[in-house]
């Protein structure tokens, strides 16, 4: 049987992290299980999905959606849409990640050119593997519309975007 | 104070003794749970963490409580090699129960390692219970029979131990999905709908589209509604199954593996680690006599060497090649094989859950 030291220690080691979770700072490692608690919303009997996607020129210089899975390979390809939601880190450049660690001066706000370039050339080697014109990548946000009733896709918009060339 | 300090320790006493009832196991169980889990591990769920070391440093972009902000980039695709082959190693030592104390402890530390990193790129998955659940079944003398090299007997209350405590981690870790979720989904709104936000979610980033994907989108929003009101119920009660009683227990655990199976069809989510966390509370010592005589026996000793060193030589292939199969030789990119081979797996474990909620005679259960 367990003591109640070691259960009101087992109760600490796991309602802190939880109640950490819960304000939006998720520590690792930690016993929570996924939370998921968006909802979809139907209006006018459609469903409007914003997706951040990626694209590159093709050889007809007309711009081509590039496949999550082959560019991201071997990182898999989960992360792809993790990696685009912050828009491959090009805001590292300016401030990076976490308020609180950014007051506190730990973090260093610059990253080093010789890091951008590595992501760019990573970037480039992906396109190429892909037939893409490797020099420039489009991440945009895209507007989804599904019919409620069928699930099916009833037209796409491109909201905004932001170019990033690889060669600077 | 007295009495205050006498009625919690007659609270934790009440609290810990029900969930002994209903979780407890047995040495002889446990160790033949233990070679299942290593096989389960080395065939259907192996880790490959060599793929981190070939990103760039800038997707290094560690959670803000974890280990990984202690350093600023990627360690190189070397050390996640050696992690990788520490790893299987880790898992051939718990199949034939080579120290398998500190085998199954290294193999959850060396993961939650390998998490911190991948975790790094800013999305947390929640897989790491099956590790969890290592480190507390490395107490609970899961290595001294059945073993090339046993560990020392520990003492009788070990085994309760363990399991109480996984049982209670399980619960909370569930309570945590489910706490959000009561907020957001138990409406009667039926215009929102969360299962829905998994299926949409999931088909549109991550190309989940099989089974019964297209079809679930055409069913209307009232009845996805019913199924955020089960999930939701779901993930906040198996305490309460847990406190009532040992069948009340098993039942949850059954509807648990019902649940991630219909998740498999209608989301494409395969909740593969479940099955074997579900299958620590089934009763193995059914077995143990059997799995002890063949195991004792000089022909099975060799063909399962030689069985083990090709499983192991496969592995080592795909973490120079950073293949990433979580099944043998099956890429995890090829989504569909891996939701049938699931699916097989599933079926299978649901049959021993079903086994143990209700066909197992009381009597039977466990050895003294």
């Amino acid at each position: 049987m367990h003591s109640v030291k070691s259960s009101i220690l087992l109760v600490l080691i796991l309602i802190i992290p939880f109640l950490l979770k819960l304000k939006g700072y998720e520590p690792y490692p930690a016993i929570l299980f996924p939370d998921g608690s968006g909802n979809l919303v139907k209006e006018n009997n459609q469903i409007d999905i914003y997706v951040k996607e990626v694209y590159a020129l093709d050889k007809n210089n007309a711009w081509r959606k590039v496949d999550a899975n082959r560019f991201f390979s071997p990182v898999p390809g989960k992360y792809f849409s993790y990696g685009i939601m912050r828009d491959f880190q090009l805001g590292l450049t300016e401030a990076k990640r976490h308020k609180i660690l950014k007051r506190f001066h730990i973090e260093s706000p610059d990253v080093p050119v010789s890091d951008i370039k590595e992501r760019n050339d990573w970037i480039k080697s992906k396109l190429e593997k892909q037939q893409l014109n490797s020099s420039v990548i489009r991440i945009a946000v895209v507007r989804h519309i599904y019919s409620a009733d069928s699930g099916k896709l009833i037209a796409k918009h491109i909201k905004n975007d932001k170019i990033l060339y690889l060669d600077k | 104070m007295t009495r205050f300090y006498t009625l919690i320790n007659k609270i934790n006493t009440w609290f810990w003794s029900r969930v002994v009832a209903s979780s407890h196991s047995n040495i002889r169980s446990l160790n033949v749970f233990r070679i299942i889990l290593g096989l389960f591990l080395l065939l259907f769920y192996s880790p490959n963490y060599g793929w981190i070391g070939k990103a760039p440093k800038v997707f290094f972009n560690p959670p803000l409580l974890s280990l990984g902000i202690f350093l600023d980039k990627f360690p190189s695709t070397t050390f996640f090699q050696i992690l990788d082959i520490l790893i299987l190693l880790c898992t051939l030592f718990i199949i034939t129960g080579i120290k398998a104390k500190i085998s199954s402890l290294s193999y959850g530390i060396l993961n939650i390692i390998g998490l911190t990193f991948q975790f790094s790129f800013g999305k947390i998955d929640h897989t790491i219970f099956i590790y969890v659940m290592l480190i507390c079944l490395a107490f609970s003398g899961w290595g001294t029979e059945l073993a090339l090299v046993p560990d020392k007997k520990p003492n009788s209350e070990a085994p309760q131990k363990s399991f109480s405590l996984i049982a209670v981690l399980l619960c909370f870790a569930f309570f945590t999905a489910g706490f959000n979720k009561a907020f957001h989904w138990l409406n009667f709104d039926t215009s929102k709908n969360g299962t829905g936000f998994w299926l949409y979610q999931g088909w549109i980033n991550l190309g989940r589209e099989y089974l019964l994907v297209g079809f679930v989108k055409t069913l209307p929003f009232w009845l996805l509604k019913v199924l955020d009101f089960f999930a939701v119920i779901f993930e906040l009660t198996p305490l309460f199954f847990l406190l009532y009683s040992r069948k009340a227990w098993h039942t949850w655990l059954l509807v648990a593996g019902v649940f991630h199976f219909t998740s498999l069809f209608i989301l494409n989510i395969t909740f593969l680690i479940h099955i074997i966390i579900y299958l620590a509370f089934f009763d193995f010592s059914i077995i143990y006599d059997q799995a002890k005589n063949i195991i004792s026996k000089k022909g099975f000793q060799v063909a399962a060497f030689i069985f083990l060193a090709a499983v192991f030589l496969v592995r080592i292939y795909d973490v120079f090649n950073i293949n990433l199969s979580s099944f043998l030789f099956l890429p995890d990119a090829n989504i569909l094989p891996n939701l049938v081979a699931a699916m097989i797996v599933w079926i299978f474990a649901i049959m021993l859950l079903f086994r143990n909620a209700f066909l197992t005679p009381p009597g039977q259960r466990f050895y003294k």
